[in-house]
C-alpha cells in the first residue's frame, strides 16, 4: 500500500500506518463468526442451498453447504432461519459521508477525502442500514481535480479505524460550476501538462547530475523518487500513468475526453456518468472500460427537438451493450434512491438480468476499486463482509437483517430504532416475519 | 364515427347485440382492485365493458383471444391527485383566494408529456387537481385516454371543488399594509376564516344569483359536488372534517394527509378517504412530522387510503409509490386498493372503474411480472376495451 499524503496530511499519514493496525485491533477486534443461512449468494458461483460461511480473523475461511463446513466449537454462529447471505455490498462511488463534497477552487488534487469524513454523520449508519460494508468516498464534481477518495467501512469512531485501503483515485471533472467547458479543459490540461514538465525537467536534472558524477568518477547521487513536495505527488501519480481516476462525465463529449486523457497520460480510467451522459454505451465497450452510473437509476429525457419524453434507464443500455457498471445510491429525502438492491430491483425491470445488478452493487465495485482481492464474493481469503437479508436481494420486502464486517456483527435491524419505529416487533410477530433471533 | 359506434356497442346490453365482438383475456396472474391474486383467469371483454371474471373455464365460442398466461393482468391504476397539464406556475389563479369557478380543465394541455408517462406507467385514470394557493382553488378535472388512438380526454370537468388547509394558501401573501402582496390569509387562521367566510356568503347569497362561483360553492353545500381538502397534518385533517361537518360538505378525501393514521378514527367516523402523499418522498413540509411509513399506518389503522402522485409529483410512477408503501410495511392489498378501488371510489367512479369486475370499463393493464416484484413493467394498457398503449401478446396460440 502507498502511503503518501499532502504537507499537512503527511504526518497523519504517517502515524495512521502504524496506528492503523493497532487501531484496528482494538475496535474491529479479529473476528471468527459462523454464519448459516437457507441460502448463500456467493457471487462467484451458484447458490449454496442451506449454506455456511465461516469468517476466521475477519477473513473468510470456507463457504459451502452447512453440511460440509464443520465449525470449531469456538466460533459464535448466527442462523438465519429465512433470508439470504451474500457479500456486503460496495458503494463504487459518493461525496456523501464529508462536511462538502468539493473545495471552492477548481484545481485541488491534492485534497484528500480522508480530511473531510466525519464519520458520526448518519451518512454511516444509513450504509449499514442499506448494506454497505465498503463505501468509497471521493471528492465531488465540481472541481476540475477534486482531490483523491478513501475506501472506508462504514463503521468506526475514527477515519483510521475506518480506513480500508488507499487507492488514491483522483476526482476529474469538465463541470465546475461558473467554468466553461473550454476554460475546464484549458484548467485540466494545465495542471497536468505543467506537472508533467515538471517531472520531466526534474528527471533531466537527476540524469545530468547523474552524468556529470559519473564523470568525475564519482558515486552518482541516489535517485530519489520523493523530490516532489506532498502536495504534488496525486497529479504526479497520474502523469506517470501510475494513478486512477474517476472522471465525472456529464455528456458524451466529456467521456470522449476523458478516455482520450487517459491514454495520454496512461492512468487508469473510471468514468462516473451522469445521467445526460448519452450514448456512452458503445464507447465504453470499444474501450473496455466499466462505469459507475448516478443513483437515479431511471427517468424520462426531453428530446430537445421533438419534445418527445423519453424514458431512460442506463443500467441497461450498459447491460446490453454488455459494459460492465456499478450501481449508486444516494442518502436524502427521496427514498426511491436511497436502497441499493431497491435500485437493482428497479434495473431489472428495465431489463438487466439480476445476476449483473447484483454484480453492479458487489464484484464491479469491488473490481473498479482495485479490491477484488478482497471484496465482492465471498471466496476464501476475501474479506468476511456479509450481508444477511430477510429475503430474496429484489424482493421489495427484504432488508438487512445484520451485516457483517470483517466477521464483526456491526448492524442489527432489531436494534435499529428508525426501522423498530416502522415494523414495531409486535406486528411482526404476526406477520410471522423478521428471520432469525 | 368509430367512437360514436363504440359508445352505441357499449350503451347496449350483450343479449341483445349478439353479434358485438368478443374478447377473453387469459389471465396467468390477476391482482384484481380488492388486492386479490387468481391464477389463469378468463376475463370477457365486449364493447368496451368487462361481461365477465371467471377463475378460467372454456373459452366462449368466436371470441378474440388475448393470451396472457405468462403475464399479470390488473386493472388500470387511478391517479386520484396530480398536476399533469398544468403548467407549472399556471396552477393556481392568484387574483383572488376563494375561486371556486376557476377550472383546471379549462387551462388543461392533454398534450403535456406527462399523460403518456403515467400510461405507460400503467394509469388510466388521472384526477388534475388545481394548485393550491388558494382557500378554495377551483374544480377538479378527470382525465381518461378515452381519445382518439387513445388520447387523453376530459372526461369530467368538475369532478370536485378543491380547497386547501394549511400554509399552502398563505405563500406569497405579506402581512405588511404596505405591501403590494398585502392579502389575507397570511396565518393558518385566516385560511380557515376564509373558508367559512366563502360558505357564509353563498348561504346568504340570493337564490336566483347569477355568480358562478356562489352556484358552485352551493352545488357543495348541497351535497351534488364533493370537496377535496388539502390538509398535511393532524391538525389540519381535524379542522378540515370539522369545516365539512359544520357546512354538511361532502368531503371525497383530505389529499396529501400524511398524518391521516394519527387521526384514524375521526377519518372512519366521518367516511372519509385519505389521498396520501407519495411514499418515496420524506417531506417535512407545512408542520407535518412525517413517518416513512405514512401509507402503511393509514391503512393499517382502517382508513380507505389512496396514493396519488401528487401536486408537483412530476416524473413520478404510481405504482413506484404503491411499490414503496408496500416495502414500508403496507399490506400488498392494500397497497394496490391504494391506486385503484380507493382512488376509484374517490372519484366517484367505483362503478365503471378501479377493478376488474362485471359490468365496468375494460381498463386493465397487462405486466411482465408482478407489479410489485422487480419484473413488474407494463406490457400493454386498455382503456374502455380498447388498447392504448403497448403491444398487444400474440394471440394466435389461443384462438385455434
Amino acid at each position: 500500500m502507498s502511503i503518501s499524503g499532502g504537507l499537512s496530511m503527511g504526518t497523519v499519514r504517517i502515524l495512521s500506518l502504524i496506528l492503523a493496525q493497532a487501531a484496528l485491533a482494538a475496535l474491529l477486534p479479529a473476528q471468527d463468526l459462523a454464519v448459516r443461512a437457507p441460502k448463500v449468494l456467493t457471487l462467484s458461483g451458484p447458490p449454496i442451498r442451506d449454506g455456511l460461511v465461516l469468517i476466521q480473523n475477519g477473513k473468510i475461511l470456507r463457504v459451502g453447504p452447512a453440511s460440509k463446513v464443520k465449525v470449531p466449537m469456538t466460533v459464535k454462529e448466527i442462523v438465519l432461519r429465512k433470508g439470504v447471505v451474500m457479500p456486503a455490498l460496495v458503494l463504487a462511488a459518493t461525496s456523501q459521508g464529508m462536511d462538502r463534497p468539493n473545495e471552492n477552487m477548481a484545481v485541488t488534487p491534492f485534497v484528500e477525502a480522508a480530511d473531510g469524513i466525519d464519520p458520526v454523520q448518519p451518512f454511516f449508519e444509513e450504509c449499514r442500514r442499506v448494506g454497505y460494508g465498503t463505501v468509497h468516498v471521493i471528492p465531488g464534481s465540481n472541481c476540475i481535480l477534486g482531490g483523491v477518495g478513501l475506501v472506508v467501512r462504514p463503521f468506526g469512531p475514527s477515519i483510521l479505524s475506518m480506513t480500508v485501503a488507499e487507492p488514491r483515485i483522483q476526482a476529474m471533472s469538465l463541470s465546475k460550476s461558473g467554468m466553461g467547458r473550454i476554460q475546464a479543459v484549458f484548467t485540466l490540461e494545465k495542471a497536468l501538462g505543467d506537472m508533467a514538465r515538471e517531472l520531466s525537467l526534474k528527471a533531466r536534472e537527476a540524469r545530468e547530475k547523474k552524468e556529470e558524477a559519473l564523470a568525475k568518477g564519482e558515486e552518482p547521487p541516489e535517485e530519489k523518487d520523493s523530490l516532489l513536495p506532498g502536495e504534488k505527488r496525486n497529479l504526479a501519480a497520474l502523469v506517470k500513468g501510475k494513478g486512477k481516476a474517476f472522471f465525472y462525465c456529464s455528456s458524451k463529449d466529456d467521456l470522449v475526453y476523458a478516455i482520450r486523457l487517459s491514454r495520454r497520460y496512461g492512468f487508469e480510467l473510471v468514468p462516473v456518468l451522469s445521467n445526460s451522459c448519452r450514448d456512452a454505451a458503445p464507447l465504453l465497450k470499444k474501450a473496455g472500460l466499466a462505469a459507475v452510473l448516478s443513483p437515479r437509476i431511471e427517468f424520462e429525457e426531453t428530446d430537445p427537438d421533438t419534445g418527445e419524453k423519453i424514458h431512460r434507464c442506463p443500467a441497461a443500455e450498459l447491460f446490453r451493450a454488455g459494459v460492465p457498471f456499478a450501481l449508486t445510491t444516494e442518502y436524502g429525502s427521496d427514498l426511491s434512491k436511497r436502497f441499493p438492491l431497491w435500485q437493482a430491483a428497479a434495473a431489472v425491470r428495465n431489463g438487466v438480468s439480476p445476476e449483473a445488478a447484483l454484480a453492479a452493487l458487489t464484484t464491479v465495485p469491488a473490481r473498479i476499486l482495485g479490491l477484488e482481492d478482497r471484496l465482492g464474493s465471498l471466496e476464501k481469503g476475501k474479506d468476511g463482509n456479509l450481508l444477511l437479508l430477510s429475503g430474496d436481494p429484489l424482493d421489495a420486502l427484504s432488508w438487512t437483517e445484520k451485516l457483517v464486517i470483517e466477521g464483526k456483527v456491526v448492524y442489527d435491524k432489531a436494534k435499529d430504532p428508525l426501522l423498530q419505529k416502522i415494523f414495531p416487533p409486535e406486528k411482526r410477530k404476526t406477520s410471522g416475519k423478521g428471520g432469525g433471533k | 364515427m368509430k367512437a360514436i359506434l363504440l359508445s352505441l356497442l357499449s350503451a347496449l346490453p350483450a343479449a341483445v347485440a349478439p353479434r358485438a365482438q368478443v374478447t377473453a383475456l387469459r389471465a396467468g396472474h390477476l391482482l384484481n382492485g380488492d388486492g386479490k391474486v387468481t391464477k389463469n383467469a378468463l376475463v370477457l371483454i365486449s364493447g368496451g365493458k368487462i361481461l365477465a371474471v371467471k377463475p378460467g373455464g372454456a373459452l366462449p365460442a368466436g371470441a378474440e383471444v388475448v393470451d396472457a398466461r405468462d403475464l399479470w393482468v390488473t386493472p388500470a391504476l387511478v391517479d386520484c391527485g396530480s398536476s399533469m397539464g398544468l403548467a407549472p406556475g399556471n396552477a393556481t389563479e392568484e387574483d383572488r383566494e376563494v375561486e371556486p369557478a376557476v377550472r383546471a380543465a379549462d387551462a388543461l394541455d392533454l398534450t403535456d408529456p406527462a399523460f403518456k408517462r403515467a400510461l405507460a406507467s400503467g394509469v388510466g385514470t388521472i384526477c388534475v387537481l388545481p394548485g393550491s394557493k388558494d382557500v378554495i382553488s377551483g374544480l377538479a378535472a378527470i382525465v381518461r385516454f378515452t381519445g382518439k388512438d387513445g388520447a387523453p380526454r376530459i372526461v369530467n370537468p368538475a369532478a370536485a371543488l378543491v380547497a386547501a388547509m394549511g400554509r399552502d394558501p398563505v405563500a406569497g401573501n405579506i402581512r405588511f399594509p404596505s405591501s403590494h402582496y398585502f392579502r389575507r390569509p397570511t396565518t393558518r387562521m385566516g385560511t380557515v376564516w376564509l373558508f367559512r367566510k366563502a360558505f357564509f356568503d353563498a348561504r346568504a347569497a340570493s337564490p336566483d344569483t347569477k355568480d358562478p362561483g356562489i352556484r358552485i360553492l352551493r352545488e357543495a353545500l348541497a351535497g351534488r359536488l364533493p370537496l377535496r381538502i388539502l390538509a398535511r397534518p393532524e391538525f389540519d385533517i381535524r379542522t378540515a372534517l370539522n369545516l365539512a361537518e359544520e357546512f354538511n360538505l361532502r368531503v371525497a378525501a383530505v389529499d396529501e394527509a400524511q398524518e391521516a393514521w394519527r387521526v384514524a378514527a375521526l377519518l372512519r367516523s366521518a367516511r372519509v378517504p385519505a389521498a396520501l402523499a407519495p411514499s418515496t418522498r420524506i417531506s417535512r413540509a407545512d408542520m407535518v412530522k412525517q413517518e416513512w411509513n405514512f401509507a402503511a399506518r393509514a391503512a393499517a389503522a382502517g382508513i380507505p387510503a389512496a396514493i396519488q402522485t401528487g401536486r408537483g409529483g412530476g416524473g413520478l410512477s404510481l405504482i413506484a409509490q404503491a411499490r414503496t408503501a408496500y416495502r414500508l410495511g403496507m399490506e400488498k392489498g392494500a397497497a394496490f386498493r391504494a391506486v385503484t378501488l380507493v382512488p376509484a371510489r374517490i372519484l366517484g367512479m367505483e362503478k365503471r372503474i378501479g377493478s376488474l369486475e362485471k359490468g365496468k370499463d375494460a381498463d386493465l393493464v397487462l405486466w411482465k411480472g408482478d407489479p410489485f416484484g422487480p419484473a413488474g413493467k407494463v406490457v400493454c394498457v386498455f382503456c374502455g376495451g380498447r388498447k392504448v398503449y403497448g403491444r398487444t401478446p400474440s394471440s394466435k396460440e389461443g384462438s385455434k
